[in-house]
């Protein structure tokens, strides 16, 4: 190689360890779309809406809600495709930052990013406890305590994901792509089945009406919002994608509009359904199992096992992203040196995955132990989680045109699209926020410590450690086997 | 620095190609800046094509991701188009060794597991290069490729085709004579390419000890037993041929 290309291409890859360009793009669209959970989150978010809207008497109309949730999150996705398609990020919309904002914010974004993704993946945990321990008792099995139970089946679901987990991204991703489809295709058979018996009963006016206020179309949204949260998942698959700016713009595109559509037909299905049930089923946490269940309990179980599968799988998919953020971290310098390494065989950033899943399992037996109500763990976690990612997307959107402008690249539609993309999510972010404090809620007040401790950390770094906060936006790099090479053989 | 191509296409297809062609140029590290300038081409269509180009591994950017280096995918497409060069001196040697012998002489360089006819013989063309250059497991400078790629799995998919009775078309029976290929360090066939014809083919190793370009011996299949008497010669200016051709 000329002296020209060893100065633009680093020998050494700043993510060495991972298993590099192996993962073909179903696995990487199985991340996103069992990050986004659609099958759990169709059944379990526009019941969360319900009980959500503290304010309006009246139910908001749920297909506006999710196609303005829709519109919103395709929004953040047309501003991490240009990033997605120029650089093979490992750490995500964290390393967009680094590249657009500098490492300073992109600090914020990181910790807004890991914070969504552990809350998210603490949810999965309690929601995958919950529906078990629910299919358990649709099935008419004995229950001991149900407490006791639900821990114990996180406790197991924990270990089963940490193992696929370090044994490898493929197996994680197949596994998790596995059981999104299960989940998928048994809510969608289970909808049918019992729209198809209850037609009669079924009134569909409601679907198309409009009699909410716009408080509680705000708040709506931004739950809505909440049920898309992790389609941006593949972009922390750069490393291991086999062709990363193929695979990833596309894993991220089409996310979002296929968990949209089935959104909008779940919406509509459970609103007709729900608008009719009574008042005790809506308040349950499992609102769409309990309705079935009170038509069949075996439907029901199977229903559970759908909801509990895609909550499974969401969790893996959320750890996944997760770990590789904290890698990155690690091998940065920014983060403790041991999150860095990778396992020699199976080649994932495994002590990452070990360290984090003590606490992501911790929290929800700790909200069993403590007696809350898993709808109030779920609703709290979920919505907590949510301005995470919001956060993130918000930081990773403003990216996009100084990112383009760094490397040469601007655009003036990247100027519009990086201005009108966060300055729309700080709204929605600031309504919910809003909305929330005058509840009497303290989940933003978390969110606003989370991102102040980022700051102060950043700065912490930029005045005594500067070096450290430089080395920030490592990606998977373009290697000499990436370039024409003239070899006589092979 | 400045470029300007004799012909300027439009369609995405010469847009792609004229830069690649900007960039093989420039070299690693040309940005999308120098691109468009030196194509007069819309920021927005150099920046679509870029990106598909990136996409396909055609391009690749380089560490700070401004600059562009050609990609590994395009690797077939250069070396396949290049023609060899082959110096003075060795064509020379090659000349005067022809002089001396009654067969056809060719020189065939190795690319990227593909073959390209370096020096061929003035008296005697080549008859078969179309059929060589495509079904390497026919010739014997092809299944001298072959057996230094290893296995099979860099053989086409499809059935291998038979081009005369002779042709080994079995993979079984093929392996096995890479095998001896492998243990004798040459290749030869009878009739395989070509009814009525026999070639021999030595190898001419680089300084790396792998495999670089092969001497091949034409002639009748009814002369094939003389054709194996040169062998001593042949090998001798294998051994003159390296330092000269590497």
């Amino acid at each position: 190689m000329s002296a020209r290309s060893d100065r633009y291409i680093s020998a050494q890859s700043p993510v060495e360890g991972l298993r590099r360009r192996r993962l073909s793009f179903l696995p990487v669209f199985a991340q996103a779309v069992a990050n986004v959970a659609p099958a759990g989150a169709m059944s379990v978010i526009p019941a969360l809406i319900f009980p959500g809207l503290v304010f309006g008497s009246s139910s908001p109309n749920l297909l506006m809600t999710f196609g303005a949730a829709m519109a919103v999150i395709i929004l953040v996705a047309l501003c991490l495709r240009p990033m997605a398609q120029r650089m093979a990020a490992v750490s995500g919309l964290y390393s967009y930052t680094a590249r657009g904002l500098g490492p300073r914010t992109a600090i914020s974004a990181g910790w807004s990013a890991v914070f969504g993704y552990a809350l998210v993946a603490m949810a999965s945990l309690l929601a995958v406890g919950t529906y078990v321990v629910e299919l358990f008792l649709n099935l008419g099995l004995p229950m001991g305590d149900p407490k006791v139970s639900t821990a114990v089946v996180i406790l197991a679901a924990a270990g089963a994901a940490c193992f696929l987990m370090v044994r490898g991204i493929r197996l994680s991703a197949w596994s998790t792509l596995l059981m999104e489809s299960i989940s998928i295709a048994i809510l969608t058979v289970v909808l049918i089945v019992y729209f198809t018996f209850n037609a009669s009963n079924v009134n569909l006016d409601g679907v198309f009406s409009w009699h909410g206020n716009f408080d509680s179309l705000w708040i709506g949204i931004v739950v809505a919002v909440s049920a898309f949260v992790g389609f941006e998942s593949p972009t922390t698959l750069g490393g291991e994608a086999r062709r990363p700016f193929v695979s990833i713009p596309r894993a991220i595109t089409w996310t979002p509009i296929l968990a949209g559509v089935l959104y909008l037909i779940a919406a509509s299905a459970q609103d007709a359904a729900l608008r009719e049930a009574p008042p005790g089923i809506i308040a349950s946490s499992t609102p769409l199992s309990n309705l079935i269940s009170s038509t069949s309990p075996m439907v029901a179980a199977v229903l559970d096992l759908g909801i509990a599968a895609s909550w499974f799988a969401c969790a893996i998919a959320s750890v996944n992203a997760l770990a590789r953020i904290l890698f990155c971290m690690g091998r940065e310098g920014v983060a403790l040196h041991a999150v860095g390494r990778t396992h020699p065989v199976f080649r994932t950033p495994s002590t990452a995955i070990m360290m984090v899943m003590p606490v992501i399992a911790g929290v929800p037996i700790m909200v069993i132990i403590f007696g809350v109500s898993p709808g109030v763990g779920l609703a709290n976690l979920f919505t907590l989680g949510a301005y995470g990612y919001l956060g993130s997307y918000i930081l990773a959107s403003a990216s996009l045109p100084f990112f383009l402008r760094r490397i040469g690249e601007s655009t003036n539609g990247s100027w519009i699209l990086g201005a009108a993309t966060p300055l729309i999510l700080a709204f929605v972010l600031w309504a919910a926020a809003t909305v929330s404090i005058q509840a009497g809620n303290f989940q933003s007040l978390i969110y606003g410590a989370v991102l102040l401790a980022s700051v102060l950390y950043a700065s912490f770094l930029h005045y005594r450690q500067p070096g450290r906060l430089a080395s920030i936006g490592i990606y998977d790099e373009t290697r000499h086997s990436d370039l024409f090479h003239d070899r006589r053989i092979p | 620095m400045s470029y300007r191509p004799s012909y300027a296409g439009t369609g995405p297809a010469a847009t792609s190609l004229r830069i690649l062609e900007v960039v093989a140029r420039f070299g690693t590290g040309t940005t999308a800046k120098e691109i468009t300038e030196a194509l007069q081409i819309p920021q927005a269509t150099a920046y679509r094509a870029l990106n598909a180009l990136v996409a396909d591994e055609y391009l690749a950017r380089t560490s700070n991701l401004r600059g562009f280096a050609l990609g590994h995918a395009i690797t077939g497409l250069i070396t396949a188009a290049a023609p060899p060069t082959v110096s003075t001196a060795a064509r020379g040697v090659m000349e005067r060794f022809r002089s001396g012998n009654r067969f056809a002489v060719h020189l065939v360089m190795y690319r990227n597991a593909s073959l390209r006819i370096a020096d061929e013989d003035p008296d005697y063309p080549l008859q078969s290069a179309f059929e060589m250059l495509r079904h390497p497991h026919a010739s014997a400078a092809g299944k001298l490729m072959l057996a230094e790629l290893g296995d099979s799995s860099s053989l086409p998919m499809r059935p291998l085709a038979k081009l005369t009775e002779h042709t080994i078309t079995d993979r079984g029976q093929l392996e096995a004579a890479l095998a001896d290929i492998r243990a004798n360090k040459q290749a030869s066939e009878v009739n395989e390419l070509e009814q009525g014809s026999a070639s021999l083919a030595f190898p001419i190793a680089m300084p790396d000890g792998s495999l670089g370009a092969a001497l091949c011996l034409f002639g009748p299949s009814a002369r094939f037993p003389t054709i194996c008497e040169q062998e001593e010669a042949a090998r001798d200016l294998t051994l003159r041929l390296e330092p000269l051709l590497f």
